[in-house]
């Protein structure tokens, strides 16, 4: 009987501790947004937004994607230790489909990039996204915009 | 329009989902909430092997409407054969104010995690790895391009991994004639609603009162793993689903330990058999389930019984293994080949992955007191009266574990500490479930008997 008793009492007490930390967890993190139903590509758009600071970056870059050569290749290439890079190129290839893009990480020597997804073969790619890389002055009809850590640069056929 | 869209999605996904169950479970009294949880689980994988099968033939409308077709009659099928049967459904009613409490509590939670489903947008693996291919299969009209399953630019998105969530997600594509990654977190509310259920029916199914199914269903909510974390059911990952199928095949090998009759064992293969096409660690957890019924059957002389419920499973994982060699898909960088030289250069990381294990037990932030209860519960159960049904639920959950743990020996990550740490936490949430089952069979008789 006593034994019953101190059984009751543990398992009471647990299941209010389960309550009281899984409420202390969960209760900040809840969202009480109206849901996003309707909004195609809300999913990227909210990762653009933490990651370059841009509501839009969804439709910028689908626009810019217009004017892009099918066919090439395009690389994006950025700083290979920044975990923002990663996930800004899964971003972009997500929605260049079926264009084939490439990462090309950038790390100090010695260091290994979190993430490297390059081909053995030479490319001659169609256009360059420069994560949080200096964009280049020398031809700015070329360059555009996404976000000013996020720049397209178009490569002419008889450039690449 | 999205709305109509979203409705004949729903009505076709649930014609097919109430056809298979009624086909499935043809007893005369069904519990209605066993019946409605399995329907989900089995609906979503008909429907998503059915795009898949007909994908191969068919494109655009006629694909589409092939597939309503199928879903419709099935249905039908399904009402004629309960009428045949005089099926009918058991509803469970509360008997007391304090039962009715417990329902209330219920339904709000339900309306919370549907409401965080719907507005927290779906995010990497979720989108990267599953709505992806949705958006694929959208824009094929129907089908996923064969190159994309060999574009080695886009490995990344795991194109090995099975395609039951993506084309559910599809389904509803499909109908409201865009791709909307709003829409697309629609599935994971009839997700959670069935491992609720599960819960539910299970702990009554085993022999415990309803309030502690009901105490079961409402412990989900305070697990932050299987509610907001990611793999949850509000991240759109498929891990919520895994986990749910999971505990559908160890309630059937549970009742089929316990009351020895062939068609819980079939039921049991039929719901294991779905693991791996949810996701690819399902071929563990389903290979987990049948290891244990074959251990069951053999004492009991039944080999044949577990060789017929092994056969969807074996049918699913043959079946996608074969299509990905014909697409010519590369094999996984993620681990190294699985031979004993490389598991005797690796084993120096065994005591990192036991540290991060047994780290897990007291992260209350990701599980509350999830593990340190669950341990509780199987030290009981083992020492209590229905040993038959402890040992099946403490291998159901230390099987899958030990072996999720153990592959990280293999990871081929350069720092593989990284994997661990952002995936094994995640294969956890396939056996909580099972954990909040054992939980709610010790839960000692604090509560009035009839509720």
């Amino acid at each position: 009987m006593t034994l019953q008793r101190i059984s009751a009492a543990v398992w009471i007490a647990l299941l209010a501790a389960f309550v009281c930390l899984g409420i202390r967890s969960v209760a900040p993190r809840l969202d009480w947004r109206t849901p996003h139903l309707g909004a195609p590509f809300v999913g990227i758009d909210t990762a653009f937004e933490k990651l370059l600071s841009v509501r839009d970056g969804t439709r910028r870059i689908l626009e810019i994607a217009k004017d892009i050569q099918f066919g090439p290749p395009v690389i994006v290439a950025g700083p290979g230790d920044d975990t923002g890079f990663c996930e800004t190129y899964f971003s972009i290839s997500y929605l260049l489909w079926p264009r084939r893009v490439w990462e090309l990480a950038q790390v100090a020597e010695g260091k290994t990039a979190r993430f490297r997804l390059m081909p053995e073969e030479k490319l001659k790619p169609a256009a360059i996204f420069l994560f949080r890389f200096q964009k280049p002055h020398d031809n700015p009809a070329n360059t555009r915009q996404i976000a000013p850590e996020l720049n397209a640069i178009f490569i002419p056929e008889n450039n690449r | 329009m999205t709305l109509l869209g979203i409705f004949c999605a729903l009505f076709t996904l649930a014609c097919a989902c109430g056809g298979i169950a009624l086909l499935t479970l043809p007893r005369r009294e069904t519990d209605a909430v066993e019946f409605l949880s399995l329907a989900v689980i089995f609906g979503g994988a008909f429907v998503s092997g059915l795009l898949f099968v007909l994908g191969f033939a068919l494109r655009g409308g006629v694909l589409i409407a092939a597939v309503s077709v199928c879903c419709v009659a099935i249905g039908l099928a399904g009402i004629f054969f309960a009428r045949r049967t005089f099926f009918s459904l058991i509803w469970p009613v509360p008997r007391s104010a304090l039962g009715w409490l417990l329902c209330m509590l219920l339904a709000l939670q339900f309306c919370v995690v549907a409401w965080q489903t719907l507005n927290q947008p779906l995010l990497w693996d979720g989108l990267l790895s599953w709505e992806f291919k949705a958006r694929l299969a959208f824009l094929g009209r129907g089908g996923i391009p064969l190159e994309y399953f060999s574009d080695p630019s886009r490995q990344w998105t795991h194109p090995n991994y099975p395609l039951c969530i993506p084309l559910v997600e599809y389904w509803f594509y499909a109908w409201i004639g865009r791709c909307d990654q709003g829409v697309a977190k629609l599935p994971f509310v009839f997700v959670y609603l069935a491992g609720a259920g599960l819960l539910f029916s299970g702990v009554k199914k085993m022999g415990g009162e309803p309030w502690r199914g009901a105490v079961a269903s409402a412990l989900m909510f305070f697990v932050p793993s299987l509610l907001i974390e990611p793999g949850s059911t509000t991240s759109g990952w498929a891990d919520a689903a895994l986990a749910t199928a999971y505990l559908a095949a160890v309630i059937f090998l549970i009742e089929y330990a316990s009351r020895k009759t062939r068609r819980a064992l079939l039921l049991c293969g039929l719901c294991a058999g779905m693991l791996p096409w949810v996701k690819q660690e399902g071929a563990v957890l389903w290979a987990c389930v049948m290891a244990m019924a074959f251990g069951l059957a053999w004492r009991r002389r039944d080999v044949l019984g577990v060789a017929i419920a092994a056969l969807p499973g074996i049918a699913i994982i043959a079946g996608w293994k074969i299509f990905l060699a014909v697409a010519n898909t590369p094999h996984s960088a993620e681990f190294l080949p699985l031979t004993m030289d490389t598991f005797a250069a690796k084993i120096g990381r065994a005591p990192f992955i036991a540290n991060f294990l047994a780290r897990q037990i007291f992260d209350w932030h990701r599980w509350s007191v999830l593990w340190i209860a669950v341990l509780l519960a199987l030290a009981q159960l083992l020492c209590g009266r229905k040993k038959g049904a402890a040992v099946i639920l403490a291998l159901s959950i230390l099987l899958p574990v030990l072996l999720f743990s153990g592959v990280y020996i293999f990871s081929a990550w350069p720092d593989f500490r990284l994997h661990v740490g952002t995936s094994l936490p995640r294969l956890l949430i396939d056996v909580a479930p099972v954990g909040l089952l054992a939980i709610a069979l010790v839960l000692p008789s604090f509560y009035p008997k009839k509720v």
